[in-house]
């Protein structure tokens, strides 16, 4: 199995979003800096450090995971241990599967992620382009992650946008064309972008991963 | 790695436990489960187990226990002072975990100590020794029980 597989949506992830936000910065930015306000780009400052700060501990942060239990624990022979064991919460009874892997059974809302082959706290998913499980401990900067990138991706096609309707008589400049190419690139992006954040903002508001 | 990690911890303290020489695994481990009846927070479950019967008051237990719980309670309520140090650590770029720890995190030592203080006054002298449930990734508390209780039998030689 090729590590370097794993890693490759998070590297295009990254460098997509520092070379578009770098560009937008450089081009677009520096005219509204110019002949607007200092406070577009010191806004648009301070979103771009909100992003990268969530977008890196969504990365980098555990996300809950439950060491594998070691073999003293297990009194019963893994044969014999049955599948399921109920548990009242509340008095709602719920089933805790065994897991085979970690040798334990799992925790409510806790689930093993194949890709990282460990049980993670109350598991959402395992994101490719975060190299990482979303779980428990970090599912609040991915979400932070994903409104901020929203907010962001939203701010550079407005300004990249009224930028270009302002230069619509110098098309060939350099800073216009990179403008046409933010506008497409974000315009496309956003469709996935946006739809994955209004799904999470309704699993938030319903208190379900 | 952290399979290893359990056992190297769990062997070194058995043989600081056993002060005469010869280090001695337990006999026995009792595993204390989590309590889910109140909802999923942390919470260990206060019964007795049988395996103690004889060995520790079943008050000691139940002290060493609702401790435990309290303390993780404590750390997992949400409170005006939890919820500001959130919105404040994003507002810094969460450069504040670099500061401090969260309000969760906090509890950890606490517990560590507390085991400690148990195990040297409590426990230690019966035979038994509590390991940290954050070792097991807080899903059991283990219990150890040593055969030889060292307070009473003297030198062995082997």
């Amino acid at each position: 199995r090729c590590k370097g597989t794993k890693v490759l949506p998070a590297f295009f992830a990254w460098a997509i979003l520092l070379i578009t936000t770098a560009l937008f910065f450089y081009f677009p930015c520096m005219w509204f800096y110019e002949n607007v306000s200092i406070l577009i780009p010191l806004c648009e400052a301070v979103v771009t450090l909100f992003v990268i700060a969530n977008f890196s501990l969504a990365t980098f942060m555990d996300a809950g995971v439950i060491p594998k239990a070691s073999p003293d624990e297990d009194k019963d022979d893994d044969f014999r241990a049955p599948l399921y064991k109920n548990v009242d919460i509340n008095g709602v009874t719920v089933r805790m599967k065994w897991c085979v892997t970690c040798q334990f059974y799992r925790p409510p809302r806790c689930s093993h992620c194949s890709v990282c082959n460990k049980c993670v706290e109350t598991f959402d998913h395992h994101c490719p382009w975060v190299n990482n499980c979303i779980g428990r401990r970090n599912y609040r900067y991915f979400f932070l992650f994903l409104i901020s990138l929203s907010l962001h991706m939203a701010a550079v096609f407005s300004f990249s946008t009224y930028f270009l309707i302002q230069h619509k008589d110098r098309l060939t400049q350099v800073p216009t064309v990179v403008s046409l190419c933010l506008v497409t690139l974000v315009g496309i992006l956003s469709v996935p972008v946006f739809g994955l954040a209004g799904f999470h903002v309704v699993l938030v508001a319903r208190g379900r991963t | 790695m952290l399979y290893h990690r359990v056992f190297l911890k769990s062997d070194a303290r058995a043989r600081t436990l056993t002060a005469r020489g010869a280090p001695s695994p337990p006999t026995q481990k009792v595993f204390i489960q989590r309590d889910y009846s109140e909802g999923t927070q942390v919470r260990f479950q206060p019964k007795f187990p049988s395996e103690l019967e004889g060995k520790i008051e079943r008050e000691k237990f139940e002290y060493t226990l609702n401790t435990l719980n309290e303390v993780y309670a404590e750390a997992e309520k949400m409170s005006c002072s939890s919820c500001c140090e959130g919105c404040f650590a994003c507002l810094t770029a969460y450069l504040l975990y670099c500061c401090s720890d969260t309000h969760f995190e906090k509890a950890s030592p606490k517990v560590a100590k507390f085991i400690i203080e148990q195990n040297e006054r409590v426990y230690v002298p019966r035979g038994l020794l509590i390991i940290d449930p954050v070792e097991r990734g807080l899903r059991v508390i283990e219990i150890c029980i040593f055969s030889d209780n060292p307070a009473s039998t003297p030198a062995r030689n082997n």
